[in-house]
């Protein structure tokens, strides 16, 4: 085994996806956000129906 | 059928699917244009409806059976070393298919089916369009039985071992059309077309409605599968890493075939012939397909996170930023994945039986459906192409750069389409019409939505036009291509799997009995209940 795949098994070995995690909060916080954003979307048009 | 020989078969197919889907985006185009108003000389409500027909068969049905197809075979030529179990048959499914195609869109360009890609009665349609769309869909059955016969054979060559994950999903998939295509199939044989042939002179819309309701949602996962697939075993390899877990992947997959097929309820919330107690479940069916969609985006996102930190990235987020970019389909799969977050965070709100109604019929339903379509599927569907091409053509793509501008086009393009669609829904523009000549303060507030629609047609089909280009050009480019796939290996090697996560007559069985519970009285009903024309010989 050479040093660097020796070095690529450490990392594939210890690998915790915490990056993962963050992402996904990050975007579902995004999300809320939007969600909010279209409720007041909603609201500003007034009756169209 | 060699290797070599299967490579035109492939491409037969992306061929199909891409050339449908330029003339589809030069429709759209004319479609934003003329819808705006903006443009008085191109108001015109019978080319609009002939146009949007058209355009939503082109994508909805040819790009994306033949795509699906084509890819089914590669992956199983490329993950199992052997050949297909019938050649033969996979060309016999190819030309049935495309002649379907053809008479569908003699059909549809004589302005003699503009029905809508729904074709929902009472609108009719010639024989000739029935017809065709049967031919279709009988054509990629073939394909359904290749697929899983190709993967028994494989199996049976090799007892005991674990099935490569991307054969594993194309058999699902193949499940999945199989059963998702029998709503339409019956609608069409049994009630359309005798229909519109005048062997009778009337039709139950309800019983239609409801059998295109059992096609209508699934067919978007039997879109969705090449991309997902796509996502698990090309993108985390091509990105330098593995696939963070190979068993969650089949458990995804096996989820979508499972409760993506008995939830086409959600399609007829504001419809009376069927009631609020079979919407529910279909309901909860549907949220229950936000399952696999978050285990998907987990797994490859995890996947991703690998393949970054394996190439140097630090921190929560570092690994991002030293993903390989420049490499068209590991960008292509993080533009899917962002597009499927926006879009499916939208869909939640159509898939709620009481929030659906803010939403029905509205421009915001046009614009969840090409976000999750347009956006997140076919944009895999390009980088999948740029990813096999060399492979297929035996050369170098023609150009990479332009791979990639034409990746980040579609995706600025479909935001800049899709975003107004979306406010213009809620702020009550209807969908399915060809012109808005009421309530005139009303549409003024919407006319900068309606030019932001336009700006995104053009970067579409500029987009489009760039896609074809690079691909016909790969033809003739002098430095040889890539060698044999080769599929992302699993973080944890996989010695055994359980049966049940490595075959799919179990889970056959399991949907089978999920759709006598979802259909069988909600169909029943129109043969039981007094409705106007609900005899068998008149249904």
């Amino acid at each position: 085994m050479t040093e660097s795949s020796a070095q690529e098994e450490e990392i594939i070995r210890n690998f915790s996806p915490r990056g993962t995690w963050a992402l996904l909060l990050v975007l579902i916080a995004g999300m809320a956000v939007g969600w909010v954003a279209l409720f007041v979307l909603y609201l500003s048009h007034g009756a169209v129906h | 059928m060699s290797r070599v020989e299967s490579r035109g078969l492939i491409l037969a197919h992306f061929w199909v699917a891409f050339l449908a889907f330029v003339a589809a985006a030069l429709l759209g185009l004319y479609q934003v244009s003329e819808r705006s108003g903006l443009f008085p000389a191109l108001e015109s409500n019978h080319l609009y409806f002939q146009s949007v027909s058209t355009h939503g068969v082109l994508m909805g049905f040819v790009l994306t059976t033949f795509f699906a197809m084509g890819f089914g075979y590669y992956c199983a030529i490329e993950s199992l070393k052997r050949p297909l179990w019938s050649p033969g048959l996979a060309w016999t499914g190819f030309w049935v298919a495309l002649v379907g195609t053809v008479l569908a869109a003699v059909a549809l360009l004589g302005g003699q089916a503009s029905i809508l890609y729904t074709f929902y009665p009472p609108l009719q349609a010639s024989p000739l369009f029935y017809l065709g769309a049967t031919l279709l869909v009988v054509g990629s059955w073939f394909w359904c039985l290749e697929m899983v016969m190709t993967m028994r054979a494989w199996k049976q060559e090799h007892p005991g071992e674990p099935v490569p994950l991307a054969m594993f999903g194309n058999a699902v998939n193949g499940t999945l059309w199989f059963v998702t295509s029998l709503g339409v199939a019956l609608e069409v044989l049994f009630q359309l077309l005798p229909w519109s042939l005048g062997l009778k002179e009337t039709v139950d819309v309800g019983l239609a409605r409801t059998l295109f309701s059992w096609t209508l949602h699934a067919i978007v996962y039997f879109w969705l599968f090449p991309a997902y697939i796509a996502l698990y075993t090309l993108v985390p390899r091509a990105a330098g890493g593995r696939l963070f877990s190979d068993e969650v992947a089949r458990i995804a997959l096996i989820m979508l075939l499972v409760f993506g097929v008995p939830i086409g309820f959600h399609h007829l919330y504001m419809d009376p012939f069927q009631a609020a107690g079979w919407k529910f479940l279909h309901m909860t069916g549907t949220f229950m397909v936000a399952v696999p969609s978050f285990l998907t985006a987990f797994t490859v996102t995890a996947s991703l996170e690998l393949a970054g930190r394996l190439r140097g990235g630090k921190g929560l987020f570092g690994w991002i930023a030293a993903l390989p970019w420049t490499n068209p389909i590991v960008l292509a799969g993080i533009l899917a994945l962002l597009l499927l977050s926006v879009g499916g965070f939208g869909g939640l709100i159509n898939a709620s039986y009481s929030m659906n109604s803010l939403v029905h019929n509205t421009q915001w339903v046009t614009g969840h459906f090409h976000l999750i379509f347009a956006g997140t599927t076919v944009i895999m569907y390009f980088g999948i192409a740029y990813h096999v091409w060399p492979r297929l053509t035996g050369r170098a793509l023609f150009s990479e750069k332009l791979a990639r501008i034409q990746l980040w086009s579609w995706a600025i393009g479909m935001v800049v389409l899709t975003f107004p669609w979306h406010a213009l829904g809620l702020q009550g523009q209807p969908r399915r019409i060809s012109t808005t000549p009421y309530d005139t303060p009303l549409v003024e507030t919407w006319q900068i939505n309606e030019v932001l629609m336009i700006v995104g047609g053009i970067i579409l089909f500029v987009s489009a036009v760039l896609l074809v280009v690079n691909l016909a050009a790969s033809h003739a480019t002098r430095d040889s291509g890539a060698g044999a796939e080769s599929f992302a290996a699993p973080v944890q090697p996989l010695l055994r799997l359980p049966t049940v996560l490595n075959g799919v007559g179990f889970w056959f069985w399991v949907l089978v009995i999920y759709m006598v519970v979802s259909y069988g009285y909600p169909i029943g009903q129109f043969f039981v209940l007094d409705t106007h024309g609900a005899f068998p010989w008149s249904i």
